[in-house]
């Protein structure tokens, strides 16, 4: 005896298949019921018609269930939970790639008042440096502020100075670029 | 072996009674059968006896089920429920992988059919009048379908 039989006949097939399905006549289904009686293959096409037809209406549901999860009230909630979190995370991960990227030199008022408050703080501190060097830089800038009441008026004074007169490139900017003598790591530790 | 065949035999008997208990009953009556009376059965005609003996047995529950309804064609109705939570118990994951698979396989039009069939539980007529086709050509679509899907769930036993 061998549990897997040899597939069955094609119409065979098709005939237990619409049996399983009920999708035969009364005449046709008593025709089949009598042939289940004397023959194995057909026994064996029903049993198989009825695994293929579970199978596939198994399939079908998975389907349908996630369609229908993702169409209620709690599957909306879930995505939305999850657009959330992906939001904070992506959040997250700009706001420390920031911190952590080299602030421009001198390009700006802010970027020249953090410079300068770098140097007054006594020491120099990385712009670019982690948490702590940042909060240090940040209470040192505040502290610089605080001792200068015109302090915007003084920072604006120094913007001014630098600020070109015209679209000419300024002679000190040609000097600053013929400067060989930077050395390339400070400058990427600023 | 027996139980691959006590798998098919349950499948079996589903197909004729439709109640996943009632096939489940009848499957271990068929087998406590076998053991009682199976040991002149030649090995060859096993299966075939296996068979036979759960058939009957089917056959029996229907009469008195019927006569208990007075509704012959009752066996038509498909319980709703818990029936195919039941059936599906009787099925591997790889046997659904395997036939998502085959039906991801079919041509266009036998999946089409096949989906309108099953998915969306319309009659043949009404997806033959939905697709604009003859009758006799849906149900050839569906005929192939069930062909090539009967195969693949074979093709792993």
């Amino acid at each position: 005896m061998t549990p897997h039989p040899p597939t069955p006949t094609s119409d065979l097939v098709w005939d237990a298949w619409r049996y399983a399905s009920d999708e035969l006549t009364a005449s046709e289904r008593e025709v089949f019921e009598s042939r289940l009686a004397s023959d194995v293959e057909a026994c064996e096409a029903l049993a198989e018609a009825v695994l293929l037809r579970q199978a596939l209406l198994a399939r079908g549901s998975a389907s349908r269930a996630v369609s229908r999860d993702a169409a209620t009230p709690a599957g909306r909630r879930s995505a939305g939970w999850f657009v959330t979190l992906v939001a904070a995370s992506l959040l997250v991960l700009v706001g420390t790639t920031v911190s952590r990227r080299p602030l421009p030199l001198a390009a700006n008022r802010g970027s020249a008042a953090v410079t300068d408050a770098a140097v007054v703080g006594g020491e120099q501190t990385p712009v670019a440096g982690d948490d702590e060097d940042l909060v240090d830089l940040w209470v040192a800038l505040n502290q610089e502020l605080k001792f200068d009441a015109s302090a915007d008026s003084g920072l604006d004074d120094v913007a001014d100075a630098f600020a070109p007169e015209s679209d000419d490139v300024p002679d000190w900017m040609f000097a600053a670029l013929e400067d060989s003598s930077v050395d390339p790591v400070e400058e990427d530790a600023l | 072996m027996f139980e691959e065949l006590g798998r098919r035999l349950q499948a079996f008997v589903m197909g004729l009674v439709n109640r996943p208990e009632v096939a489940q009953e009848i499957v271990q009556t068929t087998f406590e059968r076998l053991l009682r009376h199976g040991g002149g059965v030649e090995p060859e005609s096993l299966r075939a006896w296996i068979y036979q003996v759960a058939r009957n047995e089917a056959l029996l529950w229907r009469r008195k089920r019927d006569v208990e309804q007075r509704a012959v064609s009752a066996i038509a109705v498909r319980p709703e429920g818990d029936s195919d939570a039941v059936m599906a118990g009787l099925l591997r994951r790889d046997e659904i992988a395997r036939v998502r698979l085959a039906v991801s396989q079919l041509p266009q039009a036998q999946r089409h059919v096949l989906e309108l069939r099953l998915d969306e539980e319309l009659t043949f007529s009404e997806i033959a009048a939905r697709l604009g086709l003859p009758l006799g050509t849906v149900l050839s679509r569906m005929r192939s379908a069930v062909e090539r899907l009967t195969q693949s769930l074979a093709s792993g036993n």
